[in-house]
């Protein structure tokens, strides 16, 4: 069984050690290596992406598509931008299921955002939960009726908050027979 | 191995934009539903003709049909399809207008994806609730329609026709009948082939309760209306509404209660103890009783012009002792209950057994035979029913019978002499003097009898 190698990439000057949290709680609960690429910047981009200080979540994720770096099955992008889409005021993230990228935001995780005091724990604790989130996505994994599963929907942070940052058994082993090939991808 | 999704519900969402097709299609699909898409209008019908949806998510704006005619068209095709309707503007009127014809609820793009999540749950467990409404009304129809009362007697289906041609009418109807022939199943089967029949049937035996509870019962009480009324709560009279209340033994209710019953019929209101303020009720009232209430209203205990308003139709259940053909029908119909119920293998009734349900009076009618045939299957321990497993007031009624007319018709009076002699030195265990006293006749004339009718006495 060849072991998945998940590529991080930041959208903005993210600090490292947020990154390296993400990418060990990727390990863990995916057994995928990981590593993080340097940041990327989109400005150049920016007409197309982003509109009043968010970026667009289907334009990006089609344009990260093509920086899936030799060697990667998978990308993760992650921003400090708050998110939209076609649809949707805001999003945490978004991802391709089944597919190859996803993206996430960290502007809705801080406890700073909802006038609410700093606290380092619970922004990582919420950064891996959702990190983790997006790339089962792209294993195929739909949200999860375990509210203790980590793939468990969020409408809001009160969900992520409760929902542990771990796949439950199911999911664990539907990730397992993913990487195997024994399901079909 | 299979995630516990909710793959089994399909959502179709109808936009002519391949973005938001897409995007809200992606976003569905990892909550878990089946999903597909349409562009248009036309082709939206066409696919929850062929194959059904649970939800459908339409934009406003779309050239051609728009959202609001295919949510008309959609409702029209199928009333309990649930369809929400999205738009980019947030125009007033157009919610109304989605909402008038039927849309369960207006979303505005962008959407909040908090809301969404929560509108279409809400669609969706609607949608479950009101086919589970729909299955449990079904069930409820087919458990008290007309079919389910057995009888094919010339009596019964009088009875039958009558229900079919009351139940299409708003009559208030009063069913007469001896106590055990079915009352209530033929005011269920009333209510059951009724307009009314998706309203409440609330049923209340007014026999069984004292005059102040049955009043509380019936008319609901304020809170503080009377000692321990700690809330205020709906009598069954209004827990009927739009519906059919089921009045039992109403022969049984006092002066007082009549009086307060009879202006919820003429006023169609009804007052809480406690209480000034009428509530206006639609109830169609079905009454049952099986007293003289002719006598009644001679006596004084029974008031004519309720009695009037209450007996609009009449309806006669006859005795089971009428309609003696309906025994074998009604029988084997218990009997193939109670056979499952206690899990026994039996096969059958005796013709012999059944010869003798025939004859019996039934004085406890349907309920009676009811009970006779679940007595039977749990004492019977051979293949079939026998005269052995009935109980003793069957048996007893029987033999009575056959012994003053016996299975082939009248006998002579000797006949009947000889089997009464030996009944009562049966019953004396064959004390002479007793028996004689019983008869009426001196120990002399007993032996003599005894002589010539050539009986054994019994030791």
């Amino acid at each position: 069984m060849k072991t998945q190698r998940i590529s991080i990439l930041p959208l903005d000057e993210i600090a490292g050690p947020i990154l390296e949290h993400m990418g060990n709680a990727l390990k863990r609960n995916l057994l995928c290596s990981y590593h993080i690429l340097p940041y990327e910047d989109i400005s150049p981009h920016a007409s197309a992406l982003l509109h009043e200080g968010k970026y667009n979540s289907t334009a990006i994720l089609l344009y990260i598509l093509k920086k899936v770096p030799v060697g990667s099955s998978k990308i993760l992008a992650v921003t400090h931008k708050d998110l939209y889409s076609p649809i949707f005021s805001y999003l945490y993230g978004e991802a391709q299921l089944k597919g190859t990228a996803a993206l996430m935001s960290l502007f809705r995780l801080r406890p700073e955002f909802y006038h609410s005091a700093e606290n380092r724990d619970l922004f990582l604790s919420r950064c891996e939960k959702q990190a983790i989130h997006e790339i089962g996505h792209t294993f195929g994994l739909v949200h999860c009726k375990d509210k203790n599963c980590v793939m468990y929907p969020s409408s809001n942070l009160d969900d992520t908050d409760v929902k542990s940052n771990s796949l439950c058994p199911l999911c664990t082993r539907l990730v397992g027979q993913w990487v195997s090939g024994s399901v079909g991808q | 191995m299979e995630q516990e999704t909710y793959s089994n519900i399909r959502i179709l969402i109808v936009d002519d934009e391949l973005i938001v097709r897409e995007s809200l299609g992606n976003w569905l699909k990892e909550e878990g539903y089946s999903v597909d898409t349409s562009d248009n209008g036309q082709d939206a019908l066409d696919k929850i003709k062929s194959q059904g949806r649970d939800l459908v998510i339409a934009d406003v704006k779309m050239p051609g049909m728009d959202g609001i005619e295919l949510l008309e068209r959609c409702k029209k095709q199928d009333p309990e399809l649930q369809v929400l309707v999205m738009t980019a503007y947030a125009s007033i009127d157009t919610a109304v207008q989605a909402m008038k014809k039927g849309a369960f609820d207006y979303i505005v793009k962008p959407f909040n994806p908090e809301d969404v999540t929560q509108i279409i749950k809400r669609a969706l467990k609607f949608k479950m609730l009101e086919q589970e409404n729909i299955l449990l009304k079904k069930e409820l129809e087919k458990k008290y329609g007309i079919d389910e009362i057995i009888g094919k007697s010339k009596k019964m289906e009088e009875v039958f026709e009558l229900i079919r041609t009351v139940a299409e009418s708003e009559a208030v109807v009063m069913i007469r009948g001896e106590s055990g022939t079915g009352k209530e199943l033929i005011a269920r089967a009333i209510h059951a082939n009724s307009k009314r029949k998706y309203g409440p049937l609330i049923a209340l035996s007014c026999g069984a309760l004292p005059d102040t509870l049955l009043e509380s019962e019936l008319f609901g009480y304020e809170k503080g209306a009377f000692t321990g009324a700690q809330f205020s709560r709906k009598g069954r009279i209004e827990m009927a509404d739009g519906g059919t209340l089921f009045l039992d033994e109403i022969g049984d209710i006092s002066p007082k209660t009549q009086v307060d019953l009879l202006r919820v019929l003429q006023e169609k209101t009804v007052y809480h103890l406690g209480s000034s303020k009428p509530t206006k009720v639609d109830v169609r009232i079905i009454s049952a009783t099986n007293r003289d209430l002719e006598k009644a209203i001679k006596d004084g205990t029974f008031r004519e012009d309720l009695y009037y308003r209450l007996n609009v139709v009449t309806l006669i259940v006859p005795p089971l002792r009428d309609r003696k053909e309906d025994i074998p029908l009604l029988a084997n119909h218990f009997f193939k209950k109670f056979v499952v119920v206690n899990s026994k293998k039996i096969t059958g009734i005796s013709s012999e057994v059944m010869d003798m349900l025939i004859d019996y009076q039934w004085p406890g009618n349907v309920r009676e035979l009811e009970n006779v045939i679940e007595h039977t299957v749990v004492i019977c321990k051979g293949d079939e029913i026998i005269p052995g497993d009935l109980p003793n007031t069957v048996k007893e009624s029987v033999r009575e019978k056959a012994a003053s007319h016996g299975p082939y018709g009248p006998k002579t009076l000797d006949i009947l002499e000889k089997q009464h002699i030996m009944e009562i030195l049966d019953r004396n265990k064959g004390n002479i003097s007793k028996s004689a006293k019983d008869l009426g006749i001196d120990r002399a004339t007993l032996y003599n009898k005894i002589k010539k009718y050539e009986i054994e006495k019994t030791k």
